[in-house]
């Protein structure tokens, strides 16, 4: 893999983890349904 | 004396919806269909356009659909029908429209538990040893083939086995939905869902040790398979072509624009958020299609099939990828039984999670527009799906999947999607769409998002709804490529179609004459 490969591949794993870390943190402390 | 109208079902925990939605969202695309689009438009390259795509379209149609389902909830509404009709009182004719939003979830439900039932039956011959025996992609063709009764061959002889396996996924469906919203959909996600993405995460570790395994080819490794997938070729940005495969991608892939994300958020009160909980399901669904999708199949492919063979693999179609190229390719490693059976496990937990939630637009029109208790409508909706799945599982050879793909699974989405678009940042107005969306949000949507979702997404839907027309849906309208014999089975399957949204149409009216009538009664 090209160095640019890991770096589209590595930006796209962070992104996707970063908003599923950021949402279920998220999620997690908030309320509950009404 | 007339029966109190019963109460609306409801979700038991805000992480039962979101799952069931991320359920609903994840399915065969996710681990099939997205890899391909990206090793055959720029590789790592495609990323740029997806999630370009991703924050412009389908983050904005995701949070669209559940403030427009939660507000349609309000009104006891739980289908597109009603839910428009309440958006847009004086107009008579957009309560029609919103028969696409059970129409097409329905046709899909009709040939995707026949497909679902291909990876039940995949993953017990997994576990029997069958699958990873066969030597080759001619064996593994022949195999499905049989399988499918597309032909008799010294694996089958005759379509019995793939129909046991399609009664058994389809009366687990109807089980699953006879128990209702929280007794059934909600506890089958937050079951299969954790499964789902342990099995995929069971995979990608595999794969991803893969190393080299034939050392007199030392080229065909893992990494090289990654640089297959991910290495970049920015030329690819300048084509219309590729930026319209992300679009088109992230629109399929989050299941926005079918309706059932509206009947799911319709169950929710009128101060749960809808804000947070969608994010979080596109961000379930984007792992599922990113971490999980790009890790596996195509890296794996490689590996065994090396650099030439790999771009004819990438071109197959998602079936053949996934049905005969992955088994072989999970066959050649160790413990090969176990890591095929997690495979087709997880195709049939992303389908069964995503099969529910097709049924249930129909199922609640029934409960709410014509106060049909569950039961007697799960009885409904079988009897009646059970019927309309039989030429796709016979005339399977014939077009007819395709055909009911074209109009269910892809027509009806993007029209649909567009529409709704529009109906609410322009009919519902954007500062009310604003408010609405912030009701009970536990976090702020970024004010550009008012910009975006009144001209850019309906913009870029209304882009991808005219190039796919004249693209793919132009060809396939005229039956380009259809051969003289399967004609007559297309044209049989459009005609069905009509008839069966005509007569939603006519239930449609006949629901809401009732409602008026007994508006009348109560005034």
């Amino acid at each position: 893999m090209t160095v640019s490969g890991w770096f589209f591949f590595i930006l796209s794993w962070l992104v996707i983890l970063g908003m599923n870390i950021y949402c279920l943190k998220k999620v997690f402390s908030k309320k509950e349904l009404k | 004396m007339k029966q109190a109208k019963a109460k609306r079902d409801s979700w038991g925990s805000r992480l039962g919806i979101i799952m069931a939605v991320a359920g609903s969202a994840v399915g065969l695309g996710n681990f099939l269909r997205f890899p391909v689009q990206a090793a055959g438009n720029g590789g790592g390259a495609f990323m740029i356009p997806y999630l370009v795509s991703l924050f412009l379209l389908g983050i904005p149609l995701m949070w669209i659909e559940w403030t427009l389902g939660r507000f349609g909830g309000g009104f006891e509404h739980g289908t597109a029908p009603g839910i428009f009709h309440s958006v847009w009182q004086k107009n008579r004719f957009i309560k029609y429209f919103g028969v696409i939003g059970i129409f097409g979830p329905f046709v899909i439900f009709v040939y995707y538990t026949f497909i679902e039932s291909w990876t039940l039956a995949y993953s017990y011959y997994s576990l029997k040893g069958v699958l990873t025996a066969l030597p080759d992609q001619a064996a593994m063709q022949s195999f499905l083939k049989g399988f499918q009764g597309l032909e008799k061959n010294a694996f089958f002889s005759g379509l019995g086995p793939a129909y046991v396996f399609f009664l058994i996924t389809f009366f687990a469906n109807i089980a699953i939905i006879f128990r209702g919203i929280r007794g059934g959909i909600e506890l089958l996600c937050k079951i299969a869902m954790p499964v789902l993405f342990i099995f995929g995460i069971f995979l990608v570790l595999r794969v991803l040790t893969l190393g080299t395994p034939d050392p007199a080819k030392p080229s065909w490794n893992l990494m090289n398979g990654l640089g297959f997938l991910w290495n970049p070729d920015l030329s690819a940005l300048k084509s219309g072509k590729v930026w319209l495969a992300a679009a088109g991608q992230t629109f399929f892939t989050l299941s926005v624009g079918i309706g059932v994300i509206l009947t799911y958020a319709s169950y929710l009160s009128k101060g749960d958020d809808v804000v947070l909980s969608g994010l979080t399901a596109v961000s379930m669904n984007e792992f599922a299609e990113v971490i999980l999708g790009g890790s596996i199949v195509i890296p794996a492919a490689f590996v065994f099939f090396g650099p030439v063979e790999i771009a004819a693999v990438a071109k197959q179609g998602a079936f053949d990828l996934g049905f005969v190229t992955t088994p072989l390719v999970l066959g050649r490693i160790p413990m090969s039984a176990f890591f095929s059976f997690c495979w087709f496990a997880l195709l049939f937990l992303a389908g069964v999670t995503s099969s529910v939630s097709l049924a249930q637009p129909a199922v609640a029109f029934m409960e709410d527009e014509f106060d049909i208790g569950r039961k007697k409508a799960v009885g409904i909706f079988a009897a009646v799906a059970f019927v309309l799945s039989q030429p796709a599982i016979f005339w399977l050879g014939r077009g007819v999947v395709n055909e009911l793909d074209f109009w269910g699974g892809t027509f009806c989405l993007v029209l649909f999607g567009t529409v709704e678009a529009i109906l609410f940042a322009w009919v519902f107005g954007i500062d009310r769409a604003w408010e609405e969306i912030h009701r009970g949000a536990d976090m702020v949507v970024p004010r550009q998002y008012k910009f975006i979702i009144k001209y850019v997404t309906p913009l870029f839907l209304l882009i991808i709804l005219g190039a796919w027309f004249f693209q793919e849906g132009l060809p396939t309208i005229l039956l380009k490529g259809v051969s003289a014999a399967d004609r007559p089975f297309v044209i049989g399957t459009r005609i069905g179609l009509v008839a069966l949204f005509a007569a939603l149409a006519v239930f449609v009216r006949i629901a809401w004459k009732r409602r008026a009538r007994r508006q009348k009664e109560l005034a």
